[in-house]
């Protein structure tokens, strides 16, 4: 009685492992506002001309990666490394790692621009020494500067899926409601983030398919044919 | 010198094993024994063929 | 049931005979896995020397781990790189890529430095344990050819006993005792040390003494490792590393950049950046046959990374890339070695050595649609 006891009893367990089935997945509703590879809106011709252009990093990933989607857009837009003190000039980008807002130049007719790339390696090679609490209060001071108009933000993401993570997303929390535009390799957007980050902020966004495809996004900022 | 002394004695160690092993293979009765000694006796002498 | 003594006796020698025939034959088998020389077909007028890991680790001379250099100068002089293939002989793309690249590229300018056996004692034997193929062929035009599958580590026989923990010797690092014998830990290396230390310090040595410019060091890790698909670069080589991806993105080829850990020592892209004035870079594809998601080990899972195991975890998400075939891998590394001497190029071009001319290079296109056994050259055996 004992064995059939237990036969029945491990009959009914594997049954039970073996009839389960996995919850049918609701099929991925497309979001139909978000195209691959679109041109930037007129809005944004000439956007980075006649400025001063920052570029850094807040993660201190793929900053060169953006210098090489500047390049291909034009071997003519100088792309200078600058150092604390140092003047940033209008028609070029100037780079500096480790910027913060107050070394932003808001003298001039125009306002700033500030490209930020965001995006850290995930898979902890290149992360070590990284202060992220630093770099979100970089970012922080960057939005809090935007926000009461003393320049203008665009927010860049490039390395995919592999450059988000809990050291970036609370990066992109702080600076994505400030940016004027958010240009992402779709990758980084797997989870939706920057898809909804651009419904509740209002922000525009413009996904590519892969980096090269941002050059063009560059050629409109620069007013480059 | 530390290495070589270590792999005498490794080798003489493994040795003794294999001959154990072969004792074991001819004074046991059972044949299961017998075969699972052979099996062992295969990845010792194996081993001992691996150390130069 | 109980046996006579004489049955004992007669049963006991019988088994023993038949243990000491199975002995000798697999014995003998494991001997000549460890003892088969991987043939490389060298171009008369094109290789201008072979050196020996030797002339730089003397205490290499007449040990199994004295391996060749392969060295092509070019009609001009110029910038040098070293391409280093078989690291990890359970990587089979990185030996292939260098195999590959000996057997064809021409160069105008500058010097090509090929190891296409980094560690050539870890090619004498195979990661216990694993059941992986001995060897694996490529069909050639007109025959085939004939490679090692080995381990990742220095085989026993070279270095033993290894301790438990090992200690980085230049940075007081701890790692797993199976680093001990992983070349790709042992960096920069020391002249009397292990073996495999032996082994780093001449590949560190060649760079240092022939001021070598790039080195670009080759391999492969299972798809569900974190790393893959990518190209690790010491921080002074990073604006090269990204813009050689970015070409290779250009050309529809998606590959990630990461900058090597300032913290994790004795890896080539760390130690050769540090202790060198090369730029040193590593670059990763994906390998089914290395990986422990997979079933059964065969020929065909090194060359085409087709598993069902493996299939079913790409399709539930969980690897990091999907295993591809090795012509893809090599395809790739070939194109990420010729976009990282492109972008040296346009980054150094303008300096005393100028730029790097390099033809015959087959493209990522051509390697994928027609095979990498189309590139190598048939068996001269």
């Amino acid at each position: 009685m004992k064995k059939l006891f237990l036969l029945m009893f491990t009959l009914i367990l594997t049954f039970g492992l073996v009839g389960c089935k996995p919850e049918e997945e609701d099929p991925e509703e497309e979001d139909p506002n978000v195209e691959l590879d679109l041109d930037l809106s007129s809005d944004f011709l000439d956007l980075c001309t006649d400025r001063k252009v920052y570029l850094t990093t807040l993660g201190q990933s793929d900053i060169d990666t953006v210098i090489n989607i500047i390049e291909a857009a034009s071997e003519a837009i100088p792309v200078n490394e600058i150092n604390s003190g140092s003047e940033a000039v209008v028609d070029a980008v100037s780079r500096k790692n480790d910027l913060v807002a107050s070394e932003v130049a808001k003298d001039g007719d125009k306002l700033p621009v500030v490209l930020l790339v965001t995006g850290s390696s995930g898979k902890g090679l290149g992360a070590a020494g990284t202060n992220w609490e630093a770099e979100k209060a970089r970012g922080e001071a960057f939005a809090l500067a935007a926000d009461s108009n003393q320049m203008i933000l665009i927010v860049l993401h490039v390395g995919g899926e592999a450059r988000r993570g809990t050291t970036t997303d609370p990066i992109l929390d702080a600076v994505c409601p400030s940016a004027r535009l958010m240009l992402v390799v779709e990758g980084g957007n797997f989870d939706k983030y920057f898809t909804n980050s651009t419904n509740e902020y209002n922000v525009p966004l413009h996904l590519y398919s892969r980096q090269a495809k941002m050059v063009s996004a560059f050629k409109t900022l620069f007013n480059i044919e | 010198m530390f290495a070589t002394i270590i792999t005498i004695l490794y080798i003489a160690l493994v040795a003794v094993i294999c001959a154990m092993i072969i004792i074991f293979v001819y004074k046991t009765e059972k044949i299961t024994e017998k075969i699972t000694g052979a099996i062992i006796l295969i990845l010792f002498i194996l081993r001992l063929l691996l150390i130069k | 049931m109980k046996l006579t003594k004489k049955t004992n006796i007669l049963i006991s020698t019988l088994l023993l005979v038949m243990t000491a025939v199975l002995t000798i034959i697999s014995g003998l088998d494991f001997k000549k896995f460890a003892d088969y020389e991987t043939e490389f077909v060298l171009r008369e007028n094109i290789i201008t020397r072979v050196e020996k890991f030797s002339k730089y680790s003397p205490k290499l001379e007449k040990t199994v781990g004295d391996s060749d250099i392969y060295i092509i100068e070019g009609e001009e002089p110029g910038p040098s790189v070293l391409i280093i293939g078989g690291t990890h002989p359970n990587e089979p793309s990185s030996q292939l890529t260098a195999t590959l690249l000996l057997e064809n590229i021409i160069v105008a300018k500058g010097t090509v430095y090929i190891i296409t056996e980094a560690n050539k004692s870890a090619f004498t034997h195979s990661q216990p344990q694993e059941a992986s193929s001995m060897y694996y062929h490529i069909a050639t035009m007109n025959g085939q050819r004939t490679f090692k599958f080995g381990s990742r580590a220095t085989n026993n026989t070279e270095q033993w006993p290894n301790p438990d923990i090992y200690v980085h010797r230049t940075s007081g690092q701890k790692l797993s005792n199976i680093d001990t014998r992983n070349l790709n830990r042992a960096y920069p290396g020391c002249e009397d040390g292990t073996y495999t230390e032996k082994v780093a310090y001449a590949i560190t040595q060649c760079i240092i003494q022939n001021n070598i410019d790039v080195t670009i060091d080759l391999h492969e890790a299972s798809p569900e490792y974190l790393t893959i698909n990518a190209i690790v670069a010491h921080q002074r080589a990073t604006s090269v590393a990204a813009k050689a991806a970015f070409k290779m993105d250009m050309e529809g080829v998606l590959i990630a950049v990461e900058v090597s850990p300032t913290n994790l020592h004795g890896l080539s892209h760390r130690e050769l950046g540090d202790f060198t004035d090369t730029l040193a870079f590593l670059c990763e594809t994906s390998n089914a046959s290395q990986g422990k998601i997979r079933g059964k080990f065969t020929e065909d899972l090194i060359i085409t990374g087709e598993d069902k195991f493996y299939q079913k975890a790409s399709e539930l998400g969980v690897l990091y890339a999907a295993p591809v075939h090795l012509n893809e891998r090599v395809a790739r590394h070939v194109l990420s070695i010729l976009s990282i001497l492109n972008a040296y190029n346009d980054i150094y071009g303008s300096n005393e050595r100028g730029k790097f001319i390099v033809n015959d290079i087959p493209t990522y296109e051509n390697i994928i649609n027609n095979g990498i056994g189309y590139y190598l050259l048939d068996s001269l055996l």
